[in-house]
């Protein structure tokens, strides 16, 4: 069904294509009406002659057969090889018959056959049969040239003069078929095909985005340093404070919650042991300096509401606790 | 009227896909048929030629291009046509040029021409992909190198930030990667743009006269007078019927289009229709 579409299209193509070409250039095109089955599409006049050689051949030797086709022929009716239909139906049966070479030169064509005769009874290279359509006469003509006879003799034995030689077919590989395709994708292809140009700005884009990446880390660096930085001063600041005021624990919690509000945001006035513990837990703080801090505040609670129970080493624990609190802040990002 | 603009090219599609699968089943029965006859010892051109021209009527556009000219190649040799087996493994190797099996059976029907003995005159150009290089898919050369390109300007800048001997080492890696798969990339462009610009050509028959003009009357070449079926060259230019060819050899001489085999050769029918 396939094929009989294809050849159905294919004709009705060529027919439209015939009819308009002739309807425009007025060229003496071969009528499609009687035209003989061999007919060479060729259209002129011509001669056709052969020569053979060598004329005794032994079997499936080659002979080479020289067909010259002379006349004046009409482009683009032009003998060519693959339209020639010289040879007989029945040439098959005692040739093997192989193109070799063809030229032209004025008006002149030569065909050149590789024969190879199949047995010992042919005894005549056949009359070449040249049909074509001469415009002068309006009609198909045909043009013969002399069979050549010929001598075939039996078949000489092989001689094998390296040792060990054998015949060699074909890899396997060849009588394989395959339905895979492995062609490159239409990606690859577009992208091989790219302009150095777009390569090159494709290639930019790599470096460009690393140095914006390096702008921001560094940037990020120095926030991370000035902050630490800061932080570093607030602690000295208190500790400082907290040598001072060592004696009152007054004051002493209200310099530690000022730091834990500077420092931590911390955000009660006046905040009760336990807020703050669960907000050291909030910030990640570890559970030994948790309970220093909530049994420190609740030992200056106790000195502020008894005073008899006030301790002279309540400042200095508690600067102990800030740098403690400040290390450990510092190892979790704050 | 708007619905057959819709219908009539879908159905047209429909139609030329179930003839191109109807020429291919075609192609596969008669290869079979030959590969039979090959088994039991007789001659089984004719049926590899009926294969070939069945695969020939295959639309060129689908997207089965290698598979398309590893089947042509195959039965074109084993039916004796050599140039047309070298065009259409070459056509192949155009769309996937490190396909190892077209490789193969390029370079063993190349070994089938008849190149003159003792000189080096119209042999086919030698391949010059590096040892070191992985012959991999150019799918493969484009990631690869786009990943280690991109790695190795982070690890730079890594390095940068913090130089350490670890660090210098990934992206002295990575450039080494990067430019091995660039490399691949510009070999397979390379060629790739040598095929489009400068096509090749296949020496159809035997005994083929090179002239160095365009026209019989002018000398046969000096050092190649003769060529073989099966040579390659490159079309360097065209003058009416006669193509100027160069051989990867250096030789350049003119040729009758009919004497050699192109790319538009490979399917015939489909050209007729065309023109």
């Amino acid at each position: 069904m396939a094929m009989l579409f294809r050849q159905l299209s294919a004709a009705v193509l060529s027919f439209f294509s015939v009819s308009a070409v002739c309807a425009q250039d007025g060229t003496a095109a071969p009528p499609k009406l009687g035209q003989p089955a061999d007919f060479s599409e060729v259209v002129g006049a011509f001669q056709i002659s052969a020569d053979a050689k060598p004329t005794t051949v032994a079997v499936e030797e080659p002979l080479t057969l020289t067909v010259t086709i002379t006349g004046s022929a009409e482009p683009p009716h032009m003998p060519t090889r693959d339209k020639l239909r010289i040879f007989p139906d029945d040439v098959q049966r005692d040739f093997f018959v192989e193109p070799v070479a063809e030229n032209e030169n004025n008006g002149s064509w030569k065909f050149e056959y590789r024969l190879r005769p199949k047995r010992m009874q042919v005894r005549i290279v056949p009359s070449l049969k040249l049909v074509y359509y001469s415009p002068r006469q309006r009609r198909y003509q045909a043009a013969y040239s002399d069979a050549i006879p010929l001598t075939v003799i039996a078949r000489r034995d092989a001689e094998v003069s390296v040792p060990g030689l054998r015949v060699v077919q074909a890899p396997a590989s060849f009588y394989e078929l395959s339905r895979q395709d492995t062609s490159e994708s239409a990606f690859a292809m577009a992208f091989l095909q790219q302009t150095p140009h777009n390569l090159l700005r494709l290639a930019a884009a790599p470096p460009l985005l690393c140095l914006v990446g390096t702008w921001w880390w560094r940037r990020r660096q120095r926030r991370i340093d000035d902050r630490a930085r800061e932080n570093r001063k607030l602690m000295e600041q208190t500790t400082a404070k907290l040598a001072h005021v060592s004696q009152d624990a007054t004051d002493v919690t209200r310099l530690v919650t000022e730091y834990l509000r500077s420092r931590m945001e911390f955000p009660a006035q006046e905040p009760t042991p336990k807020e703050v513990e669960r907000w050291l837990k909030r910030c990640g703080i570890t559970k030994p300096t948790r309970e220093r801090w909530r049994q420190l505040l609740i030992g200056f609670d106790a000195s502020r509401f008894a005073p008899q129970a006030q301790t002279k080493q309540a400042g200095a624990e508690a600067v102990e606790l800030v740098r403690i609190l400040e290390n450990e802040t510092c190892r979790a990002g704050w | 009227m708007s619905r057959r603009l819709v219908i009539a090219p879908l159905l047209a599609g429909l139609f030329l896909a179930a003839a191109d699968l109807a020429a291919a089943q075609d192609g596969f029965a008669a290869f079979a048929e030959g590969k039979k006859l090959v088994a039991d010892g007789k001659d089984a051109r004719a049926e590899f030629q009926e294969a070939l021209r069945s695969f020939e009527k295959r639309d060129a556009d689908s997207l089965e291009k290698t598979a398309l000219a590893q089947n042509l190649g195959n039965a074109a040799f084993l039916a004796g046509d050599l140039p047309r087996a070298i065009l259409a493994f070459r056509y192949g190797l155009f769309f996937d040029r490190n396909h190892p099996l077209l490789r193969d059976n390029l370079a063993y029907v190349r070994s089938q021409v008849r190149y003159a003995a003792g000189n080096h005159h119209g042999r086919p150009e030698s391949d010059h992909w590096p040892a070191w290089l992985p012959r991999l898919e150019a799918t493969w050369y484009i990631v690869t190198g786009v990943i280690s390109y991109c790695l190795f300007w982070v690890a730079l800048t890594g390095f940068a930030l913090r130089p350490t001997l670890w660090r210098a080492v990934a992206p002295v890696a990575g450039c080494a990667v990067a430019c091995g798969a660039v490399y691949g990339c510009y070999l397979l462009r390379a060629q790739a743009a040598n095929d489009l610009d400068v096509p090749p050509v296949i020496v159809r028959l035997d005994d083929v006269p090179l002239h160095t003009g365009n026209g019989p009357s002018y000398p046969l070449h000096a050092e190649l007078p003769r060529l073989a079926r099966g040579m390659e060259a490159r079309r360097l230019g065209r003058r009416g019927a006669w193509l100027q060819i160069q051989f990867a050899t250096g030789e350049i001489g003119w040729v009758e289009e009919r004497n050699v085999l192109s790319w538009e050769d490979l399917q015939p029918q489909r050209n007729q229709v065309m023109e």
